[in-house]
């Protein structure tokens, strides 16, 4: 088995209010396909309610960083009650969604995804040796790596729903 | 007997679900259409319609699609289908023209693998066996990664976006649709 460290662990985000779904989805596509992510999505499900439609999308986008670290992101989204409303932007009507949404983003660092050194307990031990003290530098990178991935995207995000936004230095934040 | 690499699962299976009002005729034949249009052989394996319940209908589609890569090379799409409380209601369009969708549920499941060596030739003799796994496992190996791998996983996410789009979800589109030729490369 390879080795999975968490890294982020639920960075949520809950908006309500006015946004357009195919937007965001197409926004966090495309913010995966610019930063070389490969697309994973698992769950793409889609409920029409009583009080507006309810979708539920999960993704698993991951990007090999070497030939021995893979990144991967979760992006779990949920919108409830969502519906279409017609809104005046700039001179012009428009139909936009409104409903409440939450994000959650997980960031996790895949260490010997290729199963290279999980064939004894002997590589096993060698490969713990090198990932905490050998290469434990070349790890922490791949880790800052991570929390910057899924910061970033959670800042797109952001700015995306027009929220109040307030930026802080990851490496700043004292542990 | 050896069976490590011998079939191979680019991505794992993908899940749509969707409740509402759908097209299932248009469903259909933009799938079937999509898997003629890339020369797989498509075999509706169940078509099993159930007896209505007072909620509606219950179908189960299960369908197999397969492509010869080449002599060694298999690609295999598995689609599971199933649609729950259906029934057809009468839809009139822009252009007043009325049309006849589906509402219910439908649960849909995607799933791609690559075979090697399918039609066992190399499974005579347990030398030509661990030949086959030497091959597969090293010099085959980087085709698949960076080859066949990328492809058919884009492959995937794009039959998902057409039912994505078929189902007019909110998630349609597709940002790798109009990706280069790097995927092609085999």
């Amino acid at each position: 088995m390879s080795e999975i460290k968490i890294i982020v662990d639920h960075l949520r985000m809950d908006f309500k209010g006015m946004f357009n779904a195919n937007d965001l989805f197409r926004a966090i596509d495309s913010w995966l396909f610019e930063k070389g992510f490969e697309k994973r999505t698992n769950k793409n499900f889609e409920y029409d309610t009583a009080s507006g439609k309810f979708m539920e999308w999960e993704s698993y986008p991951w990007k090999k960083v070497t030939d021995y670290y893979r990144q991967m992101m979760k992006i779990r989204i949920l919108i409830y009650d969502m519906v279409k409303k017609d809104v005046v932007h700039e001179g012009k009507k428009e139909r936009l969604d409104h409903g409440r949404v939450i994000i959650y983003l997980d960031g996790y660092l895949e260490l010997d995804y290729e199963h290279r050194w999980d064939g004894n307990a002997f590589l096993q031990a060698v490969r713990t040796l090198f990932d905490k003290w050998l290469y434990v530098h070349y790890t922490e990178s791949f880790e800052k790596m991570v929390t910057r991935d899924c910061h970033m995207l959670n800042d797109h995000l952001e700015k995306l729903l027009n929220l109040k936004r307030h930026w802080r230095l990851v490496e700043s934040v004292p542990a | 007997m050896v069976k490590a690499f011998e079939a191979y699962v680019p991505t794992p299976t993908a899940y749509i679900r969707y409740a509402g009002v759908w097209d299932m005729q248009d469903l259909y034949e933009s799938l079937v259409d999509w898997f003629r249009q890339k020369k797989y052989h498509f075999h509706e394996k169940i078509y099993k319609h159930k007896h209505p319940s007072p909620f509606g209908i219950e179908r189960q589609y299960v369908w197999a699609a397969e492509r010869k890569e080449n002599e060694y090379v298999k690609i295999a799409y598995n689609f599971y289908m199933h649609t729950y409380d259906c029934h057809d209601v009468q839809v009139v369009m822009k252009d007043g023209t009325a049309r006849e969708f589906t509402k219910g549920r439908i649960w849909i499941e995607v799933k791609v693998n690559i075979q090697f060596d399918d039609e066992k030739r190399w499974d005579e003799k347990a030398f030509y066996r661990h030949l086959k796994d030497f091959y597969n496992k090293y010099v085959n190996r980087k085709r698949l990664m960076q080859g066949y791998s990328p492809k058919f996983r884009t492959e995937q996410h794009s039959v998902c976006a057409l039912i994505a789009e078929r189902l007019k979800l909110q998630t349609e589109g597709f940002e790798h649709a109009h990706l280069g030729g790097v995927y092609n490369r085999t």
